[in-house]
Formats: structure tokens, sequence, C-alpha cells
């Protein structure tokens, strides 16, 4: 069985972030990570490919430096990895990078397509459910638990209230939630062994793709503004004995229409 | 030829004295193939370098394995070893005496030595020692079998060692018996008076009617010694070889220093995945355990509950090295079982808070820790099989250069409203005060380095930080087996210290002071490193801190284990807290070199404990024993582990836990 993981290069979640003149954000100036929520699925493709055999393989679509988020994936066990890289893919949207991930897909061999639940940069969490419409395949989102039988995949869907049980035939897009699993540590010896595997870097060219559907001119999305979020209001400090207390508190409840 | 002199082979009929010297022969050849076989085992071990400052292995070596300074620190079976070792050694170079006597100045030369004067204090002196033997076997005996303190085990070669011991010794003291009474002479027997007085019911019995027991007896004697001479090599009394052994080539490198994984890039396997991987020193250690259980009852993973114990896993290592021997000595011979998870669990090698107190203890000087973090460096860095916690925290490490995880650039967050000096390389300063991850992150630690600064400057001492260049100092990777971290931690730092000029690093933190001090030479990093206890200790002395307001009468210190036990500044922060107005220190019954870990070393402060006791609290109890007003600790991660154990038992409020610059700051005028 084979399983390909979408993984994406995003600033350091601790760097403070900053957008450019154009509305993007300044990749240049922050360290870069792989998306935490990436390293789920990649740690899930790895438990599926040790359960059922074949490949694991990591596709990226990013600049050059998201070769190191690759080798990182690599290093974690993945067998090999795919970056898609054009100049002309600057400022794609969601959509722009479903497509291209899904143009990508068609010359891979898979029976599930892992992903995170989103990503820490833009966190739209668009892209699985967009890649699952572009290949035409079913999508299970917000996995907690994933199992893999008589060719169908069965999730548990993390919701406010508890989890769904939700199945779909293979192939399929599942998403997974943080938690999901442990991400194993990368070994030296699989940071070394990570350097020798195989890298296949694609253009838009190698896919087909024209320059006018993906980067700024292909996106149907546009950033008109920013501003910050409000900083949080103050919380508010009660220091009542402990009767007094409990009886704001409640009351503090019951305005709030919890209790 | 003296009047008086030993009657060697008295009465032994000529065809005994033949059969005890084919004997002898046949002895020697067990014993020699019994060594070769063992000594092999050694040399089947990978290559290590041990230095020969001859001098100094040599005074160690009779201070420990002649002297045993450290068996001593536990007094019963101390002593009790010592009147063994006394009586077996004294007893052997007094046959050794007869032999030359005998077999080369009498059969050979014709003349004899053991005569009058010195034959009558060699017997006195051999009585004395042979009653201590005697002695030490009982005592032996009683606390093995009847005190039976859980530390020990029994096997059957205990029982061998012991039950030989005092037949030989016993049988001996009753040839010495027959032969006073048969001979008769009372000036001479008075010089072996235990003889002396066994000889008693014998006195009126003739000669002739002693002679064949004394035949009888000397022939079991005699066999029984050399069947013990026989059986070194191949029981539990090969530790008369093994372990004075092990003593003698001891590392003499400074204790907090673990070695290096050289061109670690380049290495095909890491750290000890198969037993094989092993050096020859570390089998030594193995085989110079005589199973004495110190380094257990010092153990604080193991009277917390986890599966670790440093005698078990020493001693699950030295089963492997003795099945099936051979005797080739280059060859690899695969230990049957898997040494990672058949011989030894991974929950064994991740209990470990490198403590110490195991090797501190042990009186043949094994490495247990350093063994620990090689087997820990596999499943780091082969394996990739760290704890799920300790995973987050290495990942945090590598990313922000510190276990929180927090932001680097956040750093100097702690300096908010201080003026603090963030050293420059236009100037010098006399010290770098080296924060640490703990004090410029964790809020509690925080105002430890607050207190600090408060004091330096009060002290007028020239000090800068390093600020945001300053990255974990790598101690909790390297213990946690991550070499590859850690090397790249402490070369970036090293390479941030190159561009600025200091005299000195300060740190409050004996974790990157062990480090910086002691494992950054291995990179280049040569610094002069001292404590911020050692440092207030001279400002204290130099009368540079005005103390005035008392605030804790009773005050006990926890000593850190990477302070204490690895670098042994124990003084430094009593004379410090000494120094506070009004304050009596009160000591915890186990400190110093004895003091109890908090938990929170070798990557424990990472890690989720899932024990019946945690260590920290088990240390509480401790501090709680004394009844102090506060309790003053060195060590960011002691300061943690104190506080949460206190609050855990609802005694945050009543019981402050302090650091001893803070302590310092407080009494400040």
């Amino acid at each position: 069985m084979n399983v390909v993981v979408c993984v994406k290069q995003v600033p350091d979640t601790t760097a403070e972030k900053r957008l450019d003149a154009n509305l993007r954000l300044d990749r240049a100036s922050v360290d870069n990570i792989i998306n935490p929520f990436d390293e789920y699925a990649i740690e899930e493709g790895l438990r599926l490919q040790e359960a059922h055999g074949g490949e694991v393989t990591l596709l990226c679509m990013g600049t050059e430096s998201a070769q190191e988020t690759l080798r990182k994936g690599l290093a974690m066990g993945a067998d090999r990895g795919v970056l898609v890289t054009d100049p002309a893919l600057a400022g794609s949207d969601a959509w722009a990078t479903s497509y291209v991930l899904a143009q990508a897909l068609k010359r891979m061999s898979y029976d599930v397509i892992l992903c995170g639940m989103q990503t820490t940069d833009s966190g739209t969490a668009q892209v699985p459910g967009g890649v699952a419409e572009f290949l035409g395949l079913p999508q299970l989102t917000w996995a907690n638990k994933v199992e893999i039988s008589d060719g169908k995949a069965t999730i548990q869907r993390q919701s406010d209230a508890g989890y769904d049980v939700v199945e779909a035939p293979l192939p399929v897009v599942i998403s997974v939630i943080k938690g999901i699993n442990e991400p194993r540590y990368p070994s030296l010896k699989g940071i070394m062994q990570a350097r020798r595997k195989e890298l296949q870097i694609w253009s838009l060219g190698d896919l087909g793709i024209s320059q006018g559907m993906v980067g700024v001119l292909g996106a149907k999305t546009k950033v008109l503004g920013y501003s910050r979020p409000a900083p949080r209001a103050k919380g508010q400090l009660i220091q009542e004995n402990s009767q007094a207390a409990a009886t704001m508190i409640a009351d503090f409840l019951a305005q709030a229409k919890v209790l | 030829m003296g009047s008086i002199f030993r009657d060697t082979f008295w009465n032994v009929p000529v065809w005994a004295q033949a059969v005890h010297y084919l004997l002898s022969i046949a002895t020697l050849l067990i014993l020699s193939y019994g060594i070769y076989r063992r000594v092999s085992l050694w040399r089947q071990g990978q290559k290590t370098k041990v230095s020969l400052p001859v001098k100094k292995r040599v005074k160690a070596f009779l201070l420990y394995a002649i002297a045993q300074v450290r068996l001593l620190r536990d007094r019963y079976p101390g002593i009790m070893h010592l009147f063994i070792f006394w009586g077996m050694v004294v007893l052997f170079l007094g046959t050794a005496t007869v032999t030359l006597d005998y077999d080369v100045a009498h059969l050979i030369f014709r003349t004899r030595f053991l005569t009058d004067g010195f034959y009558l204090v060699f017997k006195l002196t051999l009585d004395i020692l042979g009653t201590l033997l005697i002695v030490g076997v009982l005592l032996a005996a009683y606390r093995r079998y009847v005190l039976r303190p859980s530390r020990l085990d029994n096997l059957w070669q205990d029982a061998y060692q012991l039950g030989m011991l005092f037949a030989i010794g016993l049988m001996g003291f009753l040839l010495e018996a027959m032969r006073l009474a048969a001979f008769k002479q009372p000036e001479v027997a008075i010089w072996s008076p235990v003889g002396y007085l066994l000889a008693q019911p014998f006195w009126g019995v003739t000669k002739e009617t002693i002679r064949p027991y004394y035949v009888g007896t000397w022939f079991v004697h005699s066999t029984m010694a050399l069947v013990f001479i026989a059986s070194l090599p191949y029981t539990k009394l090969w530790h008369i070889v093994a372990s004075p052994t092990n003593i003698f080539f001891r590392s003499l490198r400074p204790a907090g220093e673990l070695l290096p994984i050289e061109n670690l890039e380049e290495q095909e396997t890491f750290g000890v995945g198969k037993f094989e991987e092993f050096t020859w020193k570390q089998r030594l250690d193995f085989d110079a355990c005589t199973r004495c259980g110190r380094c257990q009852d010092a153990c604080p993973a193991w009277a917390s509950g986890t599966p670790l114990s440093p005698k078990k896993l020493i001693l699950e290592l030295q089963q492997c090295m003795l099945e099936k021997p051979t005797l080739d000595a280059k060859s690899q011979k695969p230990c049957s079982k898997d040494l990672h998870g058949k011989v030894v669990a991974a929950d064994e090698l991740w209990a470990c808070t490198t403590c110490r107190a195991c090797v501190q203890e042990c009186p043949v000087f094994i490495e247990h820790v350093e063994a620990i973090v090689d087997m820990r460096r596999y499943l780091t860095l082969s394996e990739g099989a760290v704890p799920a916690t300790t995973a987050t925290t290495l990942k945090q490490m590598t990313s922000q250069g510190n276990p929180w995880g927090l932001s680097k650039n956040d750093r100097l967050k702690w300096t908010e409203g201080l003026d603090v000096k963030v050293i420059a390389p236009s100037q010098e300063v006399e010290y770098l005060y080296w924060v640490g991850c703990s004090a410029a992150y964790d809020a509690r630690n925080q105002k430890v380095a607050k207190a600090m600064v408060r004091v330096l400057k009060a002290a007028g001492v020239d000090f800068a930080i390093l600020g945001n260049q300053e990255k974990c100092c790598g101690d909790s990777a390297r213990r946690l087996g991550e070499e590859y971290l850690f090397q790249t931690l402490a070369v970036e730092n090293i390479d941030n210290l190159k561009k600025y000029r200091f005299q000195k690093i300060v740190t409050a933190c004996p974790h990157g002071y062990n480090t910086l001090k002691n494992e950054y030479p291995q990179f280049g990093g040569n610094y002069t490193v001292i404590h911020h206890t050692e440092l207030l200790a001279q400002l204290v002395q130099e009368g540079r801190l005005g103390l005035s307001k008392p605030f804790y009468k009773n005050i006990t210190y926890h000593d850190s284990c990477y302070l204490g036990r690895y670098n042994d500044v124990f003084q430094a922060p009593r004379q410090v807290l000494a120094a506070l107005p009004g304050a009596l220190l009160k000591e915890m019954a186990r400190s110093r070199d004895r003091g109890f870990c908090c938990g929170g070393g070798g990557g424990q402060m990472w890690m989720e404990a899932k024990v019946e006791k945690r260590v920290n609290h088990i240390r509480l109890e401790d501090a709680l024993a004394v009844k102090p007003d506060c309790v003053g600790t060195a060590c960011p991660f002691c300061l943690t582990m104190f506080v949460d154990a206190a609050k855990v038992k609802g005694i945050e409020d009543s019981l402050p836990v302090k650091d001893v610059v803070e302590l310092i700051a407080e009494a400040l005028v």
C-alpha cells in the first residue's frame, strides 16, 4: 500500500511573522520549519507502512529551501520526496496549491494521501479537501485515528462533542489532527540515511501546468488588508474567600449562559 | 639452625607430601587456565585509551584496593571485609613464607630462616590474623543469612566462599592446636594464644594418638586450600583479581566528562547496541562487580520504584559476558540474547538520573552511568527511540536552543527593566554570566537570575551576559544519548564565545557548569568556569556583600549532584549560607557526596515519572526530617523539583525553597 504525505514548509511558529509590501508572508527573514501538523501525517503514514507495507512518499510545494523540510521527513523514515517548485508559484492561494498538488499526485502511486489538518502559516485547512476534489477522491478530515482494512479507510473524526466514525473506499485523502500519534524522533542514523534518499524536483512544466493557473495570477482569493488581533482582554481575578468566590464564579458562568 | 623452628610436614608421610605437590601443580594449571580465560573475556572488548600516570594509579590502588577506604563508608560490611581480606592476605603470605623456608631454604640451601624470635612473632601474627579471618567470616555469614539486607542476593557461590574460608581457617587452627599438644612446649605455644587455647583439650593426649588425626586433618586442610585457589577464576572469588585490577585501571578523567563519539557523522553505528560494542574497560567493570549492592541502596531510580537497579544492570551485563566464554582474545562472540530488550530494558536505561551515587558508592569503581549513556546513545541515535516527552524536548532544543521550545528571541525577556549588560566584542569583562535556559525561561528560575544580577551589582562585579546568542549547553541532550544535538550545540556555543573577551564564566546551573568546564574542552572550548556559589563564597569572604537582614533560622542545603558529587563543590554553598545573619545550617541525613538526587538530572527533567514514589518527594521527606525554615538549593532543576514536591504536599507556603543567591539577595542591606 502506497502512501503520499503532503507537507509544507512554514515559518517557525515562535517567530514573529511579517507581511511584505504585497501582503504576502515574508518567508526570507524567518527560520523555517516543517508544518507541525504534517509531522503527525508523516508519522501516521509510516505507521500505515509498518502495518501494510508499501512506500511512503513526501510531496511538497514550496521554494527551493523546502528541500530541508523534505529531508526532515525523510529522516523520520519516509522513502522518497518530491518537491514541486517554480518561481511562478509564488503567491499561490489554497485553490492553486490544491490544484498543483493534485496534478503532481496524478503522476504518483498512492492508496492513501495524508495531510496535516492545516498549516500554521495560513491556517485555512482547505488544501486536503481541495486535493480530494481535484482528484475526485473521497476525503476523510480531522482524523484522530486511522484504520485501513479490506480496501477501505475508517477514521475517527474529532468533533466538539466527541468523535464520529467515518469510512471511505481507497484511494482516499485523509487529514489528521494533532495528537493522533506521537511523531517519532529522527535518529542520527535516519538523518544520515535521509541525505542519500531520492528527492525529485518538479517544475510547473514537468506537470504541464500553465503559469496563469497558479501563483498570484491564478489566485482566486486576494488579501486586501490585515490587522493584528486585539490583545486578549485581561482575565478577572477573584480574590475572595471560597464561599464568596464560588458564588461569583457561578454568577459569571450563569451570565455567560454556560450554566 | 635455631632450636625453635617450624616442623613443616611434621608427621606427614612422604606419599601424602608427594600427592600434595602433585595437587599443587594441578591447581596451578587449573588456576592459570581460568585466569587466561577470564582475562581473554576482557580483551575481547573494544579498544579504549587508559592513561597511565603510574604513581597516581598506584596511590589510588593502595588507598582503595588495599586500605579499602570506600568499603569502610559502610561500617559493618567494611570492617567485616577488612578482617577477611587482611586475614587471608596474611595467612597467604604466611604460607608463602613457610614454603620459602622449607621448599627453598631448607630443601635447597639446607638452612632455615623461620626460627627463634622471628618464628614466634610470625606465629603470633598469624594467630591474630587467622582469628580476624574467622570473625570476619562469621560476621559476613550473620549479615548475609540472618540480617539479610535487601541489597544482597544469595547464590551458592557466597556460601561456598564463606564456607571454604571458615573451614580452611578453622582446620588451620586445629592443626596448630594438635601440633602444640603433641610437642608440649608451653613457652612456644603461648605465642599462638588461640591455638594454645584450642590445644588445651588434647594437652594430655600423647603424640602417637594425635598422629593419625593430624595427618587426616592436614590432608583435608591442604586439599581444600588448593581447591580454593583453583576455583578462584571460576567463582565469585575472582573478585580478588578483577576488583583490584578495575580499581587500578579506574577512570581518571573528570567525573562529569562523558567521552565524545568522534567523527560522529562518519559512524555506521552509535553508542552500544550490541554487547560486543562495550570496551575492554567496561567488560572489566562488569567482571569486577561483587554484587555488594551499595549502588542499589544509593540509587534514586531504585528507591522510587523504577525497574532500574544499577546492581542488577551490571550483573545482567556480566551474565552476558560470562556465558560460554571463548579463549580467543580477538573473537567477538555475540551474546546470545539481544542486548536491548532482552538483557537490558529501555525502561531501565531511561530511569537513570545520572546522579552518580552508584559510581560514588562502588568500592571497585564501576562506571554505571557511562555504560547507561552508551546504551542510551544507541537508542537515541540509531533507533530514535527516546521517551515520548523527551522527543519534543530534543526537537525544541534543536529549533529554539532551549528545552522549553520558547522563542530563541525571548532569551533576554527576564532582563526587562534590569539593565543587564550584554557582552560586546569591543570590551572585556571579568565574568561572563552564563544564564542557562532555566534561569532565562522558567518563571521560578528567572527570579534566581534576577537575584544573581542584584547580588553581582551590589558586590561591584564586572560582568555581562551572552544574550540571545546563548544556547542550551546540551547537558540534557548528551545525557539522553543525543550526542549529535549535544555536539551541534557545543560547537555553536563555543563559536559564539570565541567572539568575546572575558576572564571567567560564572553560572548558577551545575549542569551548564559541568558541561562547559569538563566537556567543552573536547571541542576546543577551554574556559575557567566557576559556579555562582563559589563566586558568592569568595565575595562573602572578601566582605564585598553587606548582609544584615536575618530571614530564616534553620536552613538545610540540598547538594546538587552535578555540583557536588561530580565536581566536588560541597563547601562553597555552605560557606555562603553560614554567612547569612542568624542562619543555622541543618544537614540532612544524606548530604555532601551522599546527597540524594532531586530526580531532575540525566534528562529526567523532561520525562513523565510513572512511579509509586517520585524522587523529589523522597528528597523532600529528607529535608522535612531536619525541620528547616527554608531549603537552600544551588541548581535550577533541584529548585524546580523541590518546589513541585512541596506543591504536591501542599506546603509550598510554609516551606520556602530558594537558591543560595536568592537568600543572599534577600539579606542584602
